[in-house]
């Protein structure tokens, strides 16, 4: 399982795997202008291939006010 | 997938761009972007010295980095706005920022003056996010004015620029699209000249730097601008520029070249604005502030709210 967690809100969830970035973002019906993704300290691209085992991380971009 | 300058692995897909590059081509595309903000739009000189306004956050973060990466003389202005927790923390950030780089940071807190954002909305009745804007102008241009800065600089990004058109058109708020610009010139002693160099940066690009090049920024978000229109505007531009790349940079830019088009809007009612161009501009009664009205929207909150700056 991928284990997937929002540096934002700490939330964490489980995935299947494995997946490429660009379908997780689909999975969890976030856009890509929304948010980067992250594994091991380093960005990934949406082509980048997820694991079973990987750690990833979310972090949402948008800011308001 | 690779970089399409040096062929490292990619680190960033840029898709508006059909580009993509590795952490230090993507450091030169953004320094490129911005180096050509400053030069079409005219932003400012090496000669001048710069104001960059930092909130703690990413994008204004990134802009102070990038204009020093550039080799500009810039100082930054952090104005502490008194929301409990969360200005403190946002405060350290920017404080940080400024002691690792070596910079000048002058903090203004609105908690010291007796003027916190939360206390301010909720004396006055007016919306948060509507107070904390008038304090951020009055101040940014008060502290360019006190401190002899040619230029006041922010971290306003594509995304916030783009979300500000769609709503200002939603509203045709006339007044406020006339108004809105990459660069508002100065107005005689009043008003220094206003700058947003990021805007041709979308906030993931803006958001990667931060990181690619090792900002510690607040990633929290400010509790008062939950359920922000803002918010929802970008999320719809977001949607767009997912099935058409490309969308947000020339919904903006298209406008920004259209714009003398709306200037005859700006003329009728403010007279014409230009360099060194007072048009109906004169002096708060108050605070001697540079505004439209007298008093000024900063002496009529805090007038209304019963909270004068100490």
């Amino acid at each position: 399982m991928i284990r997937v967690r929002n540096r934002q809100s700490g939330q964490e969830i489980t995935l299947e795997g494995p997946k490429t970035v660009h379908q997780l973002l689909k999975e969890l019906n976030l856009v890509e202008g929304a948010v980067l993704v992250m594994r091991d300290g380093e960005l990934l691209t949406r082509d980048a291939r997820l694991e079973r085992e990987d750690f990833v991380e979310l972090i949402p971009v948008i800011s308001g006010g | 997938m690779k970089c399409r300058r040096c062929g490292k692995r990619a680190v960033i897909d840029i898709k508006a761009h059909h580009t993509a590059f590795c952490r230090d081509c993507f450091i030169l595309y953004v320094h490129r972007q911005v180096r050509r903000a400053i030069a079409e739009y005219r932003m400012f000189s090496r000669e001048d010295k710069i104001l960059v306004c930092v909130s703690g956050g990413k994008d204004s973060l990134a802009l102070w980095d990038i204009l020093l990466s550039l080799g500009y003389e810039c100082h930054g202005l952090h104005l502490d706005l008194g929301i409990d927790g969360y200005s403190e923390r946002s405060r350290m950030k920017a404080v940080e920022f400024a002691q690792k780089r070596g910079c000048t940071l002058r903090v203004i807190s609105m908690e010291e003056m007796g003027i916190p954002v939360p206390k301010l909305a909720k004396k006055s009745r007016r919306p948060e996010c509507s107070v904390c804007g008038t304090v951020k102008r009055h101040f940014f241009n008060k502290a360019a004015l006190e401190g002899g800065y040619k230029v006041v600089a922010t971290g306003h990004n594509l995304d916030d620029e783009a979300a500000r058109l769609l709503g200002n058109i939603l509203h045709w708020q006339w007044e406020y699209l006339a108004k809105q610009r990459p660069v508002l010139p100065p107005v005689s002693d009043l008003l220094v000249r206003k700058v947003e160099p990021l805007c041709r940066l979308s906030e993931r690009e803006s958001a990667a730097y931060a990181i690619l090049t090792g900002i510690d920024y607040i990633l929290e978000e400010c509790p008062m601008s939950k359920g922000a229109t803002s918010i929802r505007y970008k999320h719809a531009l977001n949607i767009l520029e997912d099935s058409m790349p490309g969308a947000k940079m020339s919904f903006y830019t298209g406008f920004i070249k259209n714009l003398p088009r709306l200037s005859r809007a700006w003329e009728d009612l403010h007279g014409a604005i230009g360099e060194d161009s007072g048009g109906s501009f004169s002096r708060c009664s108050e605070c001697g502030s540079a505004s439209f009205t007298d008093p000024c929207n900063f002496c009529r909150l805090t007038i209304e709210s019963g909270l004068r700056p100490r």
